[in-house]
């Protein structure tokens, strides 16, 4: 299970423009020196993403009615990774001024290396609740079902649990305790909930 | 004018056909799944057949008649597009390698999609009719 985020992450890092990561699992994220940056096939991750929830489905026994373990696995899976972008994205960056920079960094740069693009819509209401919205969400451009609507937005769910964890475990190693919740109403958009924890 | 397109998997059954004007006959549900496997078995027979020696044949390629033109384009995984399309009709090369693109992008990146199974997915029908629009189909 401990290997699965150590190779999502060299993924996620050699998609950042101009930087020399390797995409090999087991070797270390950056080589000083090297000065042509080694890219990975987006192709590559689309799929393995798209693989990684039929996964957890599979290994799950009982995973029909048991939609709780498949959601812990997915979002435990994607806290080590945000954990692991976090540290490797923010070296360069001035520190952070409060919690809504936090989100902030969140919402621009971290989801612009994953996303390749920016949320769209960010709400708050200064007590602790942030409302991230994204209206095209880069991983359900392709998913589509016969009837369209509905039935797609229910399959489509767990393919949020995802960067949930993702945005969690960015946040704790920034040093902000949450709870994320995902929802979306129609294909291709979603959206994010952050419930910061009182300190 | 392209009349129609068919998506073959790579065991002869169909996954996909849509018809895009009026100039073929209507055929039923049957009628098509018949056509398909006709066809892959008669795409086999063509790849043997080659009185070239010792050359490997792609198969057939396009099929010429009087009032249509049938083109086939085999990807390297096995599956079949077709196009039956008017016989004035240009560049029906590049129309099934844009199908193909298509198919790449809303059949195999959609989590939804079992492989070799018919293809239901309201993306890939809005597309392709997209791309069928924009070549003059």
């Amino acid at each position: 299970m401990s290997v699965l985020p150590a190779a999502i992450s060299p993924f996620f890092t050699a998609l950042a423009a101009g930087d020399d990561a390797t995409s090999t699992a087991s070797t270390a994220l950056t080589t000083g020196g090297s000065s042509k940056p080694i890219l990975v096939n987006e192709s590559c991750l689309e799929f393995l993403m798209m693989e990684m929830v039929d996964l957890m489905y599979r290994t799950t026994a009982d995973s029909e009615n048991d939609k709780e373990s498949v959601f812990y696995k997915l979002e435990v899976l994607g806290y080590q990774v945000g954990q692991s972008l976090v540290e490797r994205f923010t070296r360069d960056r001035p520190r952070f001024g409060d919690t809504l920079d936090v989100v902030k960094f969140i919402c621009k740069d971290l989801w612009t290396i994953i996303f390749k693009k920016q949320i769209d819509n960010l709400k708050t209401n200064h007590r602790g609740v942030y409302v991230l919205q994204d209206n095209n969400f880069r991983w359900f451009l392709r998913m589509s079902t016969e009837g369209g609507g509905a039935e797609a937005t229910k399959k489509a769910v767990p393919y949020l649990w995802f960067p949930c964890g993702l945005i969690r475990g960015a946040l704790a190693n920034l040093g902000v305790v949450s709870v994320v919740i995902a929802e979306t109403t129609v294909l291709p958009q979603c959206t994010f909930q952050i419930k910061i924890a009182k300190s | 004018m392209i009349y129609s397109l068919y998506i073959i998997s790579k065991a002869g059954g169909l996954m996909y056909q849509k018809d895009f004007n009026e100039g073929l006959a209507h055929l039923t549900a049957n009628e098509y799944l018949v056509f398909a496997g006709t066809f892959h078995g008669v795409h086999a027979i063509t790849s043997k057949i080659s009185p070239v020696r010792n050359s490997t044949s792609s198969g057939l390629e396009v099929l010429e008649a009087d009032s249509f033109k049938l083109y086939c384009f085999q990807t390297l995984t096995g599956t079949k597009f077709l196009i039956i399309a008017d016989p004035t009709h240009a560049n029906i090369d590049l129309v099934l390698r844009r199908t193909y693109d298509v198919y790449s992008d809303y059949v195999m990146k959609n989590p939804f999609y079992t492989p070799e199974m018919p293809i239901r997915s309201e993306l890939f029908d809005v597309n392709i009719v997209k791309l069928i629009k924009q070549v003059g189909g």
